[in-house]
């Protein structure tokens, strides 16, 4: 899985409260800040993909409205992988896999 | 140094199209509706042309050519764009987006009355009742003014300090399409006056990435609208100096208020736009009667200058408000109320009495505005502080 | 007080009233005067009984209204007579110009009780001889600077070349031009 790296500036912005006078204007925000939320915990149900089935034709990377969803290469070959810190379990991708390799689950932590 | 003025006859749509093609705006998105349609006519004529290098984007809707607009200026373009009655109507959603995000549009209005019943003529209030959409907001009186202030907006809405869009007002008809003697500047001046790109301070850039329009929540949300306001403040003063700036290389001078024989008068008409024309040749025929009444003119709608239309109406007894506009169960005209409170518990303020007049292009006669002066008068000897009414109707 | 000449033109749809009241101001713009020149828009339809107006001064002026007291009157066909009451407003002592075929005191007849200075020129056949077409909307201002000399002839004559040369009709331009001079000269 890949570093998400939050912009430094976004991290003081929501640690310190800017005022008008230090705040970029028009409500203009850096680059990445996304990683900054973390809406992972949003929903009970996640995706659990099942390596065997998955045949890594990217369809659940492109459906995914949250780019939750990672293609990695596992034993040489590309596989889907969820990222839970920010999957708000909303089964796009399970209803769209062709190969029925992803199942929604409820995870107790 | 003034530029030696290069004179022609255009009508007010036609002034507006030959300022914004010496300006060469990066993008005009638009979408044509009367009377603002000469403008995007002859402007789509000069990018055939070729005499601009405007990316022209017809588009399906006003709504969307103000969406077009945003976008293209959050790329950095310097863009312009013109509407009317309904077609502002439409765009009025996107123009809190093109505030809130900051970008420096420049929009011409063609004022003209709002539906039902259709009407296709000259009236204001499509435009007022913008007022809080946070967009700088101008009246022109003449084919000349429109000219001008189609060459000062890009300069005060992209100034650093500013940043907000900016629209002003010509009348439907009797600006739009009459014919006028215009004192046009060379392109020279305008490229001295105007940088030849816009200024960016936060822009779509892929090499450093940002996101625009992104969800605001309680947190940040009233910061980002207080910004706005402090940039409306700003522009007050940016908008004085770009006016004065622009004086001296026209040798027209613009202030953002426009007084006439106001000095020594007792009386005054207070008006904006083609209304006040009218009203300065009432205010002659009156002075030739040895009436002590003057006129001021409000270029300027947002931000509303308040202090300075106090200062020139220090100590005159009562003024009337002639409001082509029209606002109902309101306690004053829309300019009116703005005034009112403007001028509210401050020493030496004339009574405010508001007119609404002119709607949907109907002519206010010389002679009723003579009635209505010497209706103002005896209000004010009455002791009368605030009226409200309609004038130049068949009840 | 700035002395201003308030021109109205009285037409049809499609006789160039609009061209005429536009191109009278561009004329007066040459000179360095000040113009407001404008048509009553309404519906237009071919044929319909349309106004223009030109409003002319040395100085500078105020007013942004429709001409309602003209001083001047320009009839550009013949059959609003006796249907439009061109006549309405003019200032008295005014000039009513007329594109008129028959008798004076025929179309003086039409002006019972106006106080104005009844001029006439048969407009439509100069038109027909000299444009081959009847348009007499340029033909009656030619006329009409004959008694109201509100710009020169030769400014009007060469906006209305300028005009004619800009939509690509340069040789209308010309013909316009022999008509209006034409006109000037038989106008009574």
């Amino acid at each position: 899985m890949k570093e998400k790296i939050i912009p430094e500036e976004f991290k003081e912005w929501v640690s310190e409260k800017w005022g008008t006078a230090k705040l970029p204007i028009g409500g203009t925000v850096p680059y990445h800040s996304s990683f900054g939320f973390k809406t992972g915990d949003w929903s009970a149900l996640k995706p659990i993909i099942d390596h065997t089935t998955c045949t890594g034709c990217m369809d659940c990377f492109y459906y995914c409205p949250d780019s939750a969803i990672e293609i990695v290469e596992i034993e040489g070959k590309r596989k889907a992988v969820a990222d839970f810190d920010y999957c708000k379990g909303c089964s796009l991708c399970a209803k769209h896999c062709k190969f029925d390799a992803i199942l929604m689950k409820e995870m107790k932590e | 140094m003034i530029y030696e003025a290069i004179i022609m006859g255009m009508t007010g749509d036609e002034a507006v199209a030959w300022a914004a093609k010496q300006v060469n705006p990066d993008v005009v998105p638009a979408y044509p509706i009367t009377p603002q349609t000469i403008i995007v006519e002859r402007f789509s004529d000069y990018v055939n042309d070729g005499l601009v290098d405007t990316a022209f984007v017809p588009v399906e809707s006003e709504h969307s050519a103000m969406s077009a607009s945003v976008g293209a200026s959050a790329t950095g373009a310097r863009v312009f764009t013109a509407t009317a009655s309904a077609g502002l109507a439409l765009m009025n959603e996107i123009l809190y987006v093109a505030s809130g995000l900051r970008l420096p549009i420049v929009l011409a209005v063609a004022n003209r009355a709002l539906s039902a019943p259709i009407n296709i003529h000259a009236e204001c209030t499509d435009q007022l009742v913008t007022r809080d959409a946070s967009w700088i907001s101008l009246f022109g009186e003449t084919a000349q003014e429109a000219y001008d202030e189609t060459i000062m907006a890009f300069k005060i809405g992209e100034h650093p300090d500013v940043m907000l869009p900016v629209m002003y007002g010509i009348e439907g008809f009797i600006v739009t399409h009459a014919l006028e003697r215009v004192d046009t500047l060379p392109d020279e001046a305008i490229r001295n006056f105007l940088p030849p790109k816009r200024e960016i301070s936060h822009v779509l850039d892929p090499s450093e990435a940002k996101t625009f329009g992104s969800l605001v929540l309680q947190d940040y949300y009233m910061e980002i609208k207080r910004q706005q306001e402090e940039a409306m403040e700003r522009a007050y003063h940016v908008t004085k100096e770009v006016m004065a700036e622009y004086s001296e290389i026209s040798g027209r001078k613009y202030e953002i208020l426009e007084e006439y024989h106001l000095d020594d008068a007792e009386y005054a008409f207070v008006t904006y736009g083609a209304t006040a024309g009218n009203a300065k040749a009432v205010v002659d025929l009156l002075r030739a009667k040895g009436e002590k009444v003057g006129a001021l003119k409000i270029r300027m709608f947002r931000p509303f200058p308040g202090n300075d239309i106090y200062e020139a109406l220090k100590g005159k007894k009562a003024v009337a408000i002639l409001d082509r506009s029209a606002t109902f169960g309101s306690p004053g005209t829309i300019v009116q109320n703005d005034l009112a409170s403007a001028l509210y518990m401050k020493q030496g303020a004339p009574s405010l009495h508001g007119f609404i007049n002119g709607l949907g292009g109907r002519v206010l006669m010389h002679e009723e505005k003579e009635q209505i002066y010497d209706q103002v008068k005896q209000y004010h000897a009455d002791g009368k502080t605030h009226t409200q009414e309609w004038v130049g109707y068949r009840s | 007080m700035v002395e201003i000449k308030d021109v109205r033109i009285n037409g049809r749809g499609g006789q160039g009233a609009v061209t005429s009241s536009r191109l009278l101001g561009e004329a007066a713009i040459i000179e360095n005067q000040y113009v407001h020149a404008f048509p009553n828009f309404g519906p237009e339809r071919a044929g319909a009984p349309v106004t223009a107006f030109t409003r002319i001064s040395k100085e500078k002026f105020f007013e942004k209204t429709e001409v309602y007291f003209p001083d001047v009157v320009c009839v550009i066909d013949p059959s609003l007579l006796g249907k439009v009451d061109v006549a309405s407003g003019l200032k008295s002592g005014g000039t009513i110009i007329c594109n008129y075929a028959g008798e004076m005191d025929k179309l003086k007849s039409y002006f019972k009780g106006v106080d104005a200075k009844i001029h006439k020129v048969d407009a439509t056949k100069i038109a027909i001889a000299e444009i081959g077409k009847n348009i007499p909307n340029m033909v009656m201002l030619g006329a009409l600077l004959k008694v109201e000399p509100l710009v020169k002839l030769e400014n009007l004559i060469e906006v209305t070349r300028q005009y004619f040369t800009k939509i690509g009709k340069a040789s209308a331009g010309d013909q316009n031009a022999r008509a209006m001079q034409k006109a000037y000269d038989e106008v009574q």
